[in-house]
This record gives structure tokens, C-alpha cells and sequence, in this order.
């Protein structure tokens, strides 16, 4: 098997890009003739830049979140209200509620990242259950559980496009700009500190690393591109309220992707979104209609099965298969 | 062994993200010349469940009704493609694929607020007719929608039927001037409770009624007793409630163990009216009580002709009693939109339009009451049925009985009011 | 004055519920290292298991429980045999992943077979009251009340006197010295998981008398029994009992001083400065290590 040649092919630089390029033109194909795959696809670039981002607090510096909806739901509210209340561009409003998000994260991450383990995981999601009362209920700010449409007025300056097309580069430019905050982090001193940091933090003190600054700094970088993640999301669907915008879903199924993906790796996040979107869409389309809750059994059972035979993640799995199986070819043209 | 598996399980994923692009095309290009197909866009899992699916048995019997007495066009048998609208996000997809992949020109809808207004922003985009039955939303037609049409009436019917009630019946049964009289209102925190409640306050504010009390409360809340003392504290003579069924339950069991006291209770919504509310509190002590909602089974048969006909089908085809009336709702929908087909003679969205637009149908003549009349898309609230009213009953006795509008009261009729203490 | 002494005792009462459903959780946790996140649907399975007796034999819910609760039992021993002793020593996020996909499947599955339809047993004593002191005392939730405080007794000797209870406690100590001295901390795992099962299996009988039964029921329990585990300390059963007590109080006062809508609000924030302030809980050992 020429596994080690898949791996050297995979490990080329203009590979990725090409990839990319391949993945644009398949969303312009399919943006322009099917509006449902279109809708997929924005759904799958959305997705991977949430899991992407999600998984530089929670994959490379191993603190499990399950409360980023609140910086979702933060980026959503604050560009909307900044839209439909003063007219402000979304785009403006984007940056406004990752600034937002950055500071509320810089708050949270003080105050909780030193939690370990599931305690961490229940204060955050302590956390965002707070947020999504806090804006149903102050309906002079948020207009409470009634929720805002955004009025629907496309053009490029208020984020809003007539087709679907827009949204799918949109999203897709989302996912990538992730990215390659993502690969700086992965091949630079932040990454390294991390990864130290989430396999040991005692002995990450002991090497000098400031463990809660470098966390703080992780959780505000992941908290700034979920919001925006939330002002993208909120243009496209045109309507923000709090049991859609600070769902719980939202918060799981960031972690999900990134640990069905493969927690820390840079592709993990990208593989998680890419195969466990469709699928969780394609199984409500198939199932959702015959057998109430079908489908979600059937995804919680991927779920499941995922987490007792791949516990790594589907990246990393694969990608330590392929290096054993390279390791193990050159042993033996050695012993010949 | 567990190897082996899961290279399965990857390659199983990797197969079905193909099917996704592919799987549906197949199925579209199924059903004869016979069908016509529409979108039935509901919330079939999540918290919405319940009264999603009620809903939904109520278009289907209207769907199985017209089906069995030869279809529309001279025939041609109706079809449902389900969609699964678990909440904004899902419906929006779901829209998307109904319109795109499986075809449909009309959906309809959706039983909830959140819902309708994302996903009838993808109909609308698609030219696609958007037939809502339950969704009360005042926000959902004041988008100025040229392909939306919401056959129940908005949330802002409730304020004015029930407050209106207060300010003319209550006040003067107990001899108080409406001023004078302390309202209270509480609501489930939701897109439901908390439109609904508005709805009540600004009309409250309107006649310049005197509110003592405001509360929102989870409708996920395991306790609400600490509601119920405060409730107690602030003396009301009416309470305004806009309730799901389970909190409707666990409250006044709760108000009755803490010896709440009101002169009058009128639940804005339709939980109020159900069977199991008489079954779980009793007959004693839900007498008197009033609730306003989008029909009732105590109307005058006159009124709300073909109410025990939908009764009949659905306990027919579940086994048991409609829990609410949604399914009504969704019947009296489901003919509707049946009866605009066949007047708009082709799936045209745009002769659909004109058809709707045409219906012309006095109050009293649906099950639920309503009569039809659409609003058209350059009014205020485009594709509102501006003849949609609520009632107004009461519970007497273990049956309910209108008080409210006149036309649908049955003769001799007398409301309640006070309502009687606790019974021991 | 009175108002005060009823808040008080309604929400002793409702914090009696609360221990019970947190015990379950805690004893998990503080044996296994696992936390729950399907706890909420084993609550509804018991539920369901209690209303079906009484819907289909007519049997009263407080009978019920001699079947219910080692039917939760034989439940919580499956699962743990088939899907939480293999991710035993897995990081947290798996097993955090493995217990929410659980949480999924069984509030769907229920969904799928039951429908969303909302079902309640209907007892003549569940509506009974009682009146003394000033206050009004629910019948069905005294019953509760002193269940928890039986259960959490029977915890005790159990811990205290048997060779199974002082394994358990050992191995929640210190897993290894436990296997050492000859503990089968594969059998103390199942066990633990069982129990805490079979507890939750006490809590959803005991409540059905007042409250409905419903797929998604679990979400309603659920968040609330992570808050008192936690505020007891995660793995102490009596840190659980006073912390259920103390969230119900809590939520009582919340609710009436500043708004119902509120009172989840005020605890969770009680949660996270407790969780900053005081990790370990009220009563808590030291932070378990994984």
C-alpha cells in the first residue's frame, strides 16, 4: 500500500490550497443551481469555523467548554441590535460584538478557567444558561423571547444577499480566515504552550509558561470568532431570539465536531464539520419525517459509537493508522 | 475487532454525505400525474413536540377527509412531505428543502412563532406560499409578505378579547369600576407567553386598567410556588395568564395549596380549555374559571359548525380526545388551503395568492368559528385573516361554555363571576 | 411572618425532590469520576416505568417501587457494563460526549415510543395538603422529603457497614490503594453506577404523584441537580441532601424577592462564585483527579 506516498501527497503545501479551490468550486456550482445543498454548505463552512474555534480553547488547551453559545448569542444580538436599531453594518457589528465577546471571555476566562474537568464544563454551561435568561427577559434591550427579524434589504454593506451564494462564501471565508488563525497557533509558540498546558499544566508552570495567561488568551481568541460565527449566522437567517441564538445545542455541537474530528489537531474540526453536518442534516431529511425522533437516535448512536471505537477522533485515528502502517512498510524494506 | 468497526462507521459517514446530494433527488422525481404535494412544516421533536404534532393531525385529517371524498382538480389526491422543524435553524433547512428539493409550491405550517417567521422568510425569498394555521406571533404578518397567509388570529386578539371581557363584564359583575380593579398577569417566558402577555398589557394600558402585578415565569420550572406567594402578596381581583399545559397544572395545584384568591382567572391561551385541566384539578374547583383561546367546543353549534366532526375524526384515528385545540385549528387550516387550491385551479403560487385573497367568508363559518377575509399585501398586516376572532369560555360544571362573542354564546348562558373559593 | 415560614417550607420541600435526583448523580460521580449528563432521562425512564405500572396494573406509584427501583438498578448496571466502563479512563470530553449522546438517544427514543404527549398518575393523596404551623405542607413531597433523608441514611450504613459500601467509599478514596487491597474496581464501577441509577429510580416514583411525565422531562431536572452536586461537592451524598435543600430555599426566596423568572439566575450564579471560590463544594473533599 503507498500509504506513506498518501501521507507525503497530504503533507505538500499547495495540496490544501488546492483542495480549497476545489471546495470553492463545488460551492459555486452548487450554490447557483441547488439552493438546499447551498443551505448545506453554509451550514458546513459555519459549522467548521465554530468548531475550529471552539477547538482552540477546547482542543488544543484541552478546557472543555460547553458554554461558547453565549459568545454565539453575543455576536448575533450585538450586530442585530446594532443594525436594526441604529442602522449600523453588520460588519461594524460584527467586530463590536467580538470585541464584546473578547472582553466577556477575558471575565469568564479569569474567573473559571482554573476549574478542572467537568467543573469547568458545568460553569460554562451555567454561564451561557444565564445569558439566554438574562436576554429573554430584558425585552426593552432584546425584545425578549419575541425575538428580532432583520429586515431584509440585501446588499453587500448590511451582510445580506439576495441568493444563497453570497452566504456560502460568506461562511466559506469565515471557515478559512479560522483556519489560518488556527495553523498559526498549531505552528507557533501559543500552539505548543497550549498543548503543553493541556497535557500537564503543573510541569507547563514548572518550564516557565504562564498556564493562565496563555489560557485566557485562548479563550478570548475562541470567543472572538464564535461571536462573529453568530453575526453570520443571525444575517442569514434574519431572525434572532434567545432560545435559537443561546441554545445548548449550539455548545455541544461545536464540541462534537471538533472531538468526533480529533480534539487539537488543525483538521480535526475541518473533517468533524465536513462529515457530521451532512449527516445530521441528511438524517432529519430521511428520518424526521417518518419516526419522531428517529434521526436523533440514530445521531446520538454515532455519537456514541464514535466516542467507544474512536476515542481520539476521526483525524487523528486516521492519521496514526496511516503512520504505523508507513512505520511499519519501512521496518520491513529495512530488514530486506 | 473495534478497529475493524469503526473504519465501518467512517466509511458509512463518508458514503451518506454522498447520499445527502444524492438521495433526495430520487424521491422527487417520484408521484405520479395523481399528487400534489405540499409542505408540512412542523415541529415534530424537541419541546415543541406536543402541540407541533397536534397540530399536524389536524392538517392531516383535513389531508385524509379531502382525499377520501375524491381529492381536488377532479381528483387528484393531496400528499404531504413532512418536514422537521425542531427550531429556527432546522426550519429554515427544512423550508429549503421542501421548496428546492422536494418541489412543494405551498407549505404549511408551523404551530410555533420562532419558527414561521424563519422559515416563511425562505418561503417568501422562493416565491412559495406559506399557509400558517397556529403561529401568533403579532410580528409574522407585519412583514409586509406577499406569499404569507396565517389563517388563526395574532397574539394581539387575545389582549384585546380578554382584557376588553375584564373592563366589560368582570368590573361591573363585581360592582368595581374597571380603574379600580387589580389586574395581574403571568406568562411562560417564551415567544408565546411573552407576545401574548404584551398584547394584554397594551390593551390594559389602553383602557388605563390598573396592573398590580407583571410575572414571567420558565414553563420548565419545577416549582412555582415562590410565583404563587408572590401572586398572593399583591392582592389581584383578575388574573391573566398565558400558560403552557404542564406549568398551567403544577400552578394552580400549587394556587390551591396556598390558598391563592382571585375573583376571576382567565387563561389567555388555550390550555385553560383542555380535558386534563378539569381531570387534574376537578370539577369544583375549575368552575368559574375562563379561558381565551382560538375556539371552543362549547360554542353554539350554530357558530363553530363541524367543531364534533373534527372531534370525531381525530378520536377516530388516535384512540383519544384532542388535547388542545390545535388540531381544529390545523383542520379548519387544512380545508382552507384545500378549498384555495381548488379555486386557484394549478400549483401557481401566484394564482394561489389571488385565490386566498378571494376567499370571502362570514364569521361562523369554520369550526373554530372564524370566518375568512385575508388581508391584502399592501395593508399593514399582510395575509392576516382579519375575520380570525377568539372566544372567550368558561368552565361550568366540567363543560365549557361561551361567554364571548354573543354570536357564539348558546342561549341562556350565564358566566360565573366571582369565582367560587376552594373548594375542601 | 407567614409568608416567610411558607416560602421556607415549600422550598425545604422542593429541595427534598432536588437531593433526591442530586444523589444519584453525585454518588456517580464521586465513585466513577463520571459525570452524567444522561441523569435527567434516567429520571424520566423511571418515570415512565412508573406510570406504566400504574396505567397498565393499576399499581399505586409508592407500590411501584419495589419493581421500579431494581428495574433502574439492572438499567444502570447494563449501561454502565456497555458503554461507561470502556471510556472509564478516557479524558473528560469523551466521557462527557459518550454520556450527552446517551442523554440524546434516550429522550428520543422515548420521544419515538411514548410520542410527546404529557402523562401524570392520578393518586387521591397527590393534591392532599396539609396544614400546620402557618404553613402548608404538600403531602406527595413530604413523602419525598423523607425519603431523601431515609435514602441518605441507608447511604450511611451502607458505606459504614458493609464490605460493598466501605469498597465503594475506598475506591472513591483512592482508586488504586482500593485495587490493591483486592478491590474488583470493575464490579465497585458497576455497582456505583447501578446505585446511583436505582436512586434516581427512588426520585422519579416519588414524584410522580405531582408532576407529568414527558420525553424531554430530564432537561427540567437536570441542570438543577448539576448545581447541587457541585454546591455539595461533587461525589459527597450528604453534600448533595444539604445542597438540594439549600437550592430549593434558594430558589423560594429568589422567586418571590426579585422575579420567578429569575430564580435560575441567581442560583447559577451562586454556582459559578461557589465553583471560583470554593471548587471543592460546601462539604467537599479536594478536587478528585482523574
Amino acid at each position: 500500500m503507498p500509504l506513506n506516498k498518501i501521507e507525503t501527497f497530504f503533507s505538500k503545501p499547495w495540496v490544501k490550497y488546492l483542495i480549497v479551490a476545489v471546495l470553492l468550486v463545488i460551492a459555486l456550482y452548487y450554490g447557483v443551481t441547488k439552493p438546499f445543498i447551498a443551505h448545506n454548505l453554509i451550514l458546513i463552512f459555519l459549522y467548521m469555523g465554530l468548531a475550529q474555534a471552539w477547538n482552540i480553547i477546547g482542543g488544543y488547551a484541552g478546557q472543555l467548554s460547553l458554554g461558547h453559545v453565549a459568545f454565539f448569542g453575543i455576536g448575533a444580538y450585538t450586530s442585530t441590535l446594532l443594525y436594526a436599531n441604529l442602522g449600523i453594518s453588520p460588519w461594524l457589528g460584527m467586530l463590536v460584538g467580538a470585541a464584546l465577546a473578547a472582553a466577556v471571555a477575558y471575565g469568564l476566562g479569569w474567573a473559571c478557567l482554573r476549574l478542572k474537568g467537568a467543573y469547568l464544563t458545568l460553569a460554562t454551561i451555567a454561564f451561557a444558561e444565564v445569558m439566554r435568561i438574562l436576554a429573554a427577559n430584558f425585552p426593552s434591550i432584546t425584545k425578549g423571547s419575541v425575538g428580532i427579524g432583520i429586515p431584509f434589504r440585501p446588499a453587500l454593506a448590511n451582510m445580506i444577499f439576495r441568493g444563497k451564494i453570497g452566504y456560502v462564501f460568506l461562511s466559506l471565508g469565515f471557515a478559512f480566515v479560522v483556519y489560518l488563525v488556527c495553523r498559526y497557533i498549531d505552528r507557533n509558540r501559543l500552539g505548543y504552550y497550549l498543548a503543553s498546558i493541556r497535557e500537564d499544566e503543573t510541569t507547563s508552570t514548572s518550564m516557565g509558561i504562564n498556564v493562565a495567561n496563555n489560557k485566557v488568551l485562548a479563550m478570548v481568541l475562541s470567543a472572538i470568532f464564535v461571536a462573529i460565527g453568530g453575526t453570520i449566522y443571525s444575517q442569514y437567517i434574519l431572525f434572532v431570539e434567545p432560545t435559537s441564538e443561546f441554545a445548548y445545542e449550539w455548545s455541544l455541537n461545536m464540541a462534537l465536531l471538533v472531538i468526533f474530528g480529533g480534539m487539537g489537531s488543525l483538521y480535526g474540526p475541518i473533517l468533524g464539520a465536513l462529515i457530521l453536518v451532512p449527516i445530521q442534516e441528511f438524517l432529519r431529511m430521511m428520518l424526521g419525517g417518518a419516526f419522531q425522533g428517529l434521526h436523533l437516535v440514530v445521531f446520538g448512536t454515532v455519537l456514541i459509537l464514535t466516542v467507544l471505537f474512536m476515542p481520539k477522533g476521526l483525524y487523528i485515528t486516521v492519521r496514526d493508522k496511516i503512520r504505523s502502517k508507513t512505520r511499519k512498510t519501512l521496518s520491513d524494506e529495512g530488514g530486506i | 475487532m473495534k478497529k475493524k468497526l469503526a473504519w465501518i462507521l467512517v466509511l458509512a459517514m463518508v458514503l451518506s454525505v454522498f447520499a445527502i446530494g444524492c438521495g433526495p433527488k430520487e424521491e422527487a422525481s417520484e408521484g405520479g400525474e395523481d399528487v400534489v404535494k405540499v409542505g408540512a412544516l412542523f415541529p415534530f421533536t424537541g419541546s415543541l413536540a406536543l402541540l407541533g404534532e397536534e397540530s399536524f393531525r389536524g392538517v392531516e385529517l383535513a389531508r385524509e377527509e379531502i382525499n377520501k371524498n375524491g381529492g381536488i382538480w377532479g381528483g387528484k389526491k393531496i400528499e404531504f412531505v413532512k418536514g422537521d422543524a425542531v427550531d429556527a435553524k432546522a426550519a429554515v433547512a427544512e423550508a429549503e428543502r421542501l421548496i428546492t428539493v422536494e418541489g412543494c409550491k405551498v407549505i404549511v405550517g408551523s404551530y410555533s412563532s420562532s419558527i414561521v417567521q424563519a422559515a416563511s422568510e425562505v418561503a417568501e425569498r422562493n416565491g412559495v406560499i406559506y399557509w400558517e394555521t397556529g403561529g401568533v406571533a403579532e410580528a409574522i404578518t407585519t412583514r409586509g409578505f406577499k406569499n404569507l397567509f396565517r389563517v388563526c388570529p395574532s397574539s394581539s386578539e387575545y389582549g384585546t378579547v380578554a382584557v376588553n371581557y375584564t373592563n366589560d363584564e368582570i368590573a361591573p359583575a363585581l360592582n368595581v369600576s374597571p380603574k379600580d380593579l387589580r389586574i395581574a398577569i403571568i406568562y411562560e417566558d417564551g415567544v408565546y407567553g411573552t407576545s401574548v402577555s404584551q398584547a394584554s398589557k397594551k390593551r390594559a394600558d389602553e383602557l388605563g386598567l390598573n396592573i398590580v402585578a407583571c410575572e414571567a415565569y420558565s414553563a420548565k420550572a419545577a416549582d412555582l410556588s415562590s410565583l404563587v406567594m408572590k401572586l398572593k402578596n399583591a392582592k389581584p381581583d383578575v388574573i391573566l395568564a398565558t400558560q403552557y399545559a404542564t406549568d398551567l397544572m403544577l400552578f394552580w395545584r400549587q394556587a390551591r395549596e396556598l390558598g391563592l384568591k382571585a375573583d376571576a382567572f382567565i387563561g389567555t391561551g388555550g390550555a385553560t380549555a383542555n380535558t386534563e385541566f378539569v381531570d387534574a384539578i376537578g370539577i369544583e374547583d375549575t368552575n368559574g374559571v375562563m379561558d381565551c383561546a382560538f375556539g371552543s367546543t362549547g360554542s353554539n353549534p350554530e357558530y363553530a359548525k363541524g367543531m364534533d366532526h373534527v372531534y370525531a375524526l381525530y378520536s377516530e384515528k388516535y384512540g383519544k380526545n384532542p388535547t388542545s385545540i390545535y388540531p381544529v385549528v390545523g383542520y379548519v387550516g387544512g380545508t382552507l388551503l384545500w378549498e384555495t387550491l381548488e379555486l386557484a385551479g394549478e400549483m401557481d403560487p401566484a394564482k394561489i395568492r389571488e385565490a386566498a385573497l378571494s376567499l370571502d367568508k362570514p364569521e361562523g363559518s369554520t369550526a373554530t368559528g372564524w370566518g375568512v377575509k385575508f388581508a391584502g399585501p399592501d395593508e399593514p398586516n399582510a395575509g392576516q385573516n382579519l375575520r380570525a376572532g377568539n372566544i372567550l369560555d368558561q368552565w361550568q360544571d366540567g363543560e365549557l361554555v361561551v361567554l364571548y362573542p354573543e354570536k357564539a354564546r348558546k342561549p341562556g348562558t350565564k358566566a360565573i363571576i366571582p369565582l367560587p373559593s376552594w373548594s375542601k | 411572618m407567614e409568608n416567610i415560614i411558607q416560602i421556607t417550607v415549600s422550598g425545604l420541600l422542593m429541595g427534598g425532590i432536588y437531593a433526591m435526583i442530586a444523589m444519584g448523580l453525585t454518588l456517580i460521580f464521586g465513585v466513577t469520576g463520571i459525570v452524567n449528563f444522561a441523569h435527567g432521562e434516567f429520571l424520566m425512564v423511571a418515570m415512565f416505568a412508573t406510570w406504566g405500572l400504574n396505567n397498565v396494573l393499576g399499581l399505586d406509584p409508592y407500590i411501584s417501587i419495589i419493581i421500579v427501583v431494581p428495574l433502574m438498578f439492572i438499567i444502570g448496571m447494563l449501561v454502565e457494563k456497555a458503554m461507561i466502563q470502556p471510556i472509564i479512563s478516557a479524558p473528560h470530553s469523551m466521557q462527557i460526549m459518550a454520556t450527552a449522546g446517551l442523554s440524546t438517544v434516550m429522550a428520543n427514543a422515548a420521544l419515538m415510543i411514548m410520542q410527546a404527549d404529557y402523562r401524570s398518575v392520578v393518586t387521591s393523596y397527590g393534591t392532599k395538603s396539609l396544614m400546620l404551623g402557618g404553613a402548608m405542607f404538600n403531602i406527595p413531597k413530604v413523602v419525598g422529603f423523607v425519603a431523601a433523608i431515609i435514602l441518605t441514611s441507608l447511604f450511611y450504613l451502607f458505606f459504614k457497614y458493609t464490605y460493598s459500601g466501605r469498597a465503594i467509599t475506598a475506591t472513591a478514596q483512592n482508586m488504586k490503594a482500593a485495587k490493591l487491597m483486592g478491590v474488583n474496581i470493575k464490579n465497585i464501577y458497576t455497582l456505583a453506577f447501578a446505585l446511583g441509577s436505582a436512586c434516581v429510580g427512588v426520585a422519579g416514583v416519588l414524584i410522580m404523584p405531582i408532576y407529568y411525565v414527558f420525553p424531554s422531562i430530564g432537561t427540567y431536572f437536570c441542570t438543577t441537580a448539576f448545581v447541587i452536586v457541585v454546591l455539595g461537592g461533587m461525589g459527597n451524598l450528604y453534600g448533595a441532601f444539604l445542597g438540594g435543600l439549600l437550592i430549593g430555599v434558594v430558589e423560594a426566596y429568589s422567586g418571590f424577592l426579585i422575579a420567578p423568572v429569575f430564580k435560575e439566575v441567581v442560583y447559577f450564579i451562586i454556582f459559578i462564585i461557589i465553583l471560583v471560590v470554593r471548587p471543592s463544594g460546601l462539604l467537599g473533599k479536594t478536587t478528585r483527579s482523574s
